[in-house]
């Protein structure tokens, strides 16, 4: 993107006041969205993406700045307001840049090959596969996202990694309207893939099953509220786990010393059922990328293993002051965000249980199905989710579906409550947000069932 | 400019360029030492243009961007678009409101930020023993917004404003509370660091020892900022896009009863206070002040271009950006509930048994927002005999937004406005179910 020497020249700008470290991000991303209600395309939108953010590091303090004017006199001129923020000798920088380049995610039908005829195809026969499902489907919303991200990091340390990361999404809503009732059911399957997305999923199948959904839901109960049984099925289940458990094993919090999980490493945080992964190497996985963007090796890196806490997620500015190296975790939404440690794909490993011994040893409770979005506050680990797809299970039988639950928690005292895991382990696509902006994750696990959590209906206690 | 020559060149009828121009500092301090300083600098472009009738979208970021390459993106954006729907590039109002200055002529140095957090990080701990860290952040913002286009308009507005934020933990035996407590203003001597680092400390504290209480519906106090974030969440259902799309229950209500007597809720462009003063939105119409329910009638969605057309009316000034990069849709500048008269101890008073919720969290999620149902993690304190007793957390409150406007028993006095700028006072409601133990 930009000449090696006016790179070397920038970093070298960074370092005139004694900072130990200077990194340089170079982003390109194109992006297309386009957006259809009841499969007529509204809207259609091209971004082109494009800045630097340069990152220095005296210690354990960082100044961070960022910018879309990529000329030289902007650049430099940047790195020399962020230098100026520390006070010591000029160091200089003259090691050869040895370039490494990410090949893992291989990519068959590159977006700009796809018309956008082709793109306006898939989502009618999204829409035309939702709305004849059922007559109480009145409406349908669908996105379709396709975005290449090219980025090139280059330090201090000499380390110049390019990569390009491709992602290709659509996401379909389905609406369902009955007797003044008005419900939705959604799924958004993508991946670090091309426009080959659509021969890994069965669309029409995917659309059927968020008007399915609507149309349970529009006929369902509202959820009784009390403490009980929660069995949360495989897929984006794990977004309980990803929020709850997750965030607080990122370094961002660990190294403060505000998470729960803060020197519990080789001590048991969860009941010994459950073994959690994430792994940013999972082929043309949504979470995935070759390199992370401080330009280390993705890895798979096992969480907890059979209940016992085995690492955190740790980036290079963290490491610094934790006992933990970084593991490839540091990620970013673009170039306007200083890269932090954050998840990629991470899920809970298959357990024994099928999934329906899960179900006939439960004599009351709830079986979330599909979850909807939630939040967590991790420095205290209370969390929340909403259920977007609900039934009751009475006498080891599914009863009856239910709407409007919610689940509330908290993510440490969860964890030891899991007391059946599946062996169905299934990953769904989010994005999770987070300090440095919003990025592609891959939640997962298998059914499994926590003992007891607090579920909030409208329906008040029975 | 040039630009518009070539786009009628290539059959585009009209062209808009709307550019911000933005530079932003802030800091982030944890337990008053500096975390990180972040500076930036941004120039950032988005076009959009008509060919055959329909809108086409373009965004970008990059300084040299050939022209070519841009229309000819807009032109296969809108080709693709089969909406009937009529938009248009806006030729502009017969004339624009002027707003107050609200901005003071200020400087202030790098050492008055850290300051400003250092003290934050000193008052909460000052409070409490159990007080045990804070998390600081800082920052400045200031944009400029220009919009040009083919028919000759040509509009430009700044804009600026400071936040602070404290994160405040409370820690006693295994138990951490965590309070979030900011404050956004126009003005950086207006920042009130000590007040926030208060408010955070004490409810950092009070929540210490919480948890769960039974499950049951009990008449609820909602703390205003409580009130904004549901409020915030279902104000979509007053755009006329979503009226006109199906996706709101207010369709066909206006002139009709939606709330109680007592809710008046208005949108206001040049509401002092408020953080979106403005005085044209994104398409270049004019702003300009909306009552939307007036003693719980509909009187009036809120408006674009687009869906002024469709409903044969003028927009309302209502036509906003969903980021600079995205199209344009229908947002709110400042919107508000009137405040009542009554102060939080009087919402309180004569209930003998209820919670007073400070916080809901999840509101994206635990909201439906087509139909008002929600269902949300909540904390806050137990209410007896008109007095707070003990701290509860980790409980739910579930109504319908709808069925608990309509219910509003009390409404109190003290409006507050979130980040979003919606604003609303405390409110009395006189049951939702509470699912907790």
């Amino acid at each position: 993107m930009l000449d090696k020497s006016l790179l070397k020249k920038v970093l070298n700008e960074s370092l005139s006041t004694g900072a130990d470290f200077a990194e340089i991000f170079l982003e390109d991303k194109v992006k297309n969205a386009i957006q259809a209600e009841g499969g007529v395309v509204s809207s259609s939108s091209n971004s082109h993406i494009k800045g630097a953010g340069i990152r220095i590091m005296l210690d354990k303090e960082r100044v961070y700045g960022y910018t879309n004017n990529l000329s030289e006199e902007s650049l430099m001129k940047l790195a020399k307001s962020l230098a100026s923020s520390f006070h010591g000798e000029t160091s200089t920088f003259d090691k050869e840049f040895e370039m490494i380049k990410g090949d893992k995610n291989k990519i068959k039908v590159h977006p700009k090959d796809v018309s956008m005829d082709q793109k306006a195809a898939y989502i009618t026969e999204a829409h035309e596969a939702a709305i004849n499902f059922d007559e109480c489907i009145s409406q349908t919303r669908i996105m379709l996202l396709d975005e290449v991200q090219d980025v090139t990091i280059v330090n201090t340390d000499g380390k110049h990694v390019e990569d390009s990361r491709v992602r290709t999404r659509i996401f379909i809503t389905s609406i369902a309207q009955k007797d003044g009732q008005m419900q939705t059911g959604s799924e958004g399957p993508g991946g670090q893939i091309g426009y080959e997305l659509f021969e890994q999923i069965n669309l029409k199948e995917t659309a059927e099953l968020t008007a399915r959904i609507a149309k349970t839901m529009v006929e369902a109960e509202e959820c009784p509220s009390k403490e009980m049984p929660v069995i949360i099925d495989n897929g984006f289940g794990g977004v309980i786990f990803h929020e709850a458990c997750g965030h607080p094993l990122e370094a961002t919090l660990v190294a403060k010393g505000l998470s729960v999980f803060c020197g519990k490493v080789g001590t048991p945080i969860a009941s010994e059922l459950v073994t959690a992964i994430d792994d940013g190497t999972i082929e043309n996985a949504w979470g995935s990328g070759n390199f992370d963007d401080e330009g280390n090796p993705t890895k798979r890196n096992v969480l907890i293993k059979d209940g016992i806490l085995q690492q955190y997620l740790v980036d290079d500015f963290n490491a610094r002051s934790m006992e933990q190296d970084s593991n490839g975790a540091s990620r970013r939404q673009s170039y306007k965000f200083m890269p932090t440690s954050r998840m990629s794909n991470t899920f809970i490993d298959n357990g024994e249980s099928t999934f329906d011994e899960i179900i006939a040893n439960t004599e009351y409770g709830l079986y979330a199905k599909k979850l909807g979005g939630g939040s967590v506050n991790p420095t205290t680990g209370d969390f929340n989710f909403a259920v977007m797809e609900g039934y009751i299970v009475e006498n080891g039988k599914i009863t009856k579906p239910v709407r409007g639950a919610t689940l509330v928690g908290n993510g440490a005292e969860v964890l030891h409550k899991i007391d059946m895991v599946g062996d169905n382990l299934l990953r769904a696509q989010g994005m999770c947000g987070s300090v440095s902006g919003s990025i592609a994750a891959d939640v997962g696990q298998p059914t499994l069932r926590v003992s007891s959590m607090t579920v909030g209906g409208r329906k008040g206690s029975e | 400019m040039k630009i518009f020559d070539l786009a009628k060149q290539k059959g585009i009828e009209d062209l808009e360029i709307y550019t911000s121009n933005s530079t932003e500092t802030s800091l982030k301090t944890f337990n008053g030492a500096v975390e990180s300083y972040q500076i930036s600098d941004q120039a950032l472009k988005s076009v959009r243009g008509i060919f055959n009738g329909k809108m086409g979208y373009v965004y970008t970021e990059d300084l040299n961007e050939d022209e070519n390459y841009l229309l000819d993106r807009l032109i296969d954006n809108a080709k693709v678009v089969a909406s009937p729907d009529v938009e248009e590039i806006f030729a502009g109002s017969e004339k624009y409101p002027e707003i107050d200055d609200v901005m003071k002529d200020e400087t202030y140095t790098y050492d008055d930020m850290l300051n400003a957090l250092v003290t934050l990080d000193k008052t909460a701990k000052e409070y409490s023993e159990f007080i045990t860290d804070t998390n600081g952040s800082f920052s400045e913002s200031n944009t400029k917004i220009t919009i040009e286009n083919s028919k000759g308009l040509k509009l430009e507005k700044t804009d600026r404003y400071f936040f602070v934020m404290g994160s405040v933990v409370g820690t006693k035996e295994d138990q951490r509370t965590n309070v979030w407590e900011y404050q956004i203003t126009k003005n950086f001597s207006d920042l009130d660091p000590k007040k926030i680092a208060t408010e955070g400390a004490t409810e950092a504290v009070a929540q210490l020892g919480a948890e769960p209480c039974e499950s049951g519906t009990y008449p609820i106090v909602l703390k205003n900022t409580a009130v904004d974030s549901i409020l915030s969440v279902l104000k979509g259902a007053f755009y006329a896009e979503s009226v006109q799309k199906g996706l709101s229950p207010l369709k066909d209500k206006l002139n009709t009863k939606i709330f109680g007597e007592n809710i008046t809720l208005v949108d206001d462009p040049f509401y002092k206070e408020g953080l979106n003063r403005s005085t044209f939105d994104d398409e270049g119409v004019a702003t300009e002040f909306t009552t939307l329910v007036e003693n719980g009638e509909l009187k009036s969605y809120l408006y674009n271009l687009k869906s002024a057309k469709k409903d044969n009316v003028e927009s309302t000034g209502n036509g906003f950006k969903m980021g600079i990069s995205g199209k344009v849709a229908t947002s709110t500048t400042n919107l508000y509930i009137k405040p009542g008269e009554h102060t939080l101890e009087q919402l309180f008073e004569g209930i003998e048994k209820g919670v007073y919720i400070t916080e809901v969290a999840g509101t994206h999620a635990g909201i439906n927002a087509i139909n008002g149902d929600f269902s949300l993690q909540s904390q806050g304190f137990l209410i007896e005999n008109g007095k707070l007793t003990r701290p509860v957390r980790l409980i739910t409150i579930g109504g319908n937004f709808f069925d608990m406007f309509s219910n509003v028993g009390k409404l109190g006095n003290d409006i507050k406005s979130d980040y979003t700028g919606t604003g609303a006072p405390s409110i009395l409601i006189n049951g939702l179910a509470v699912s907790g133990k």
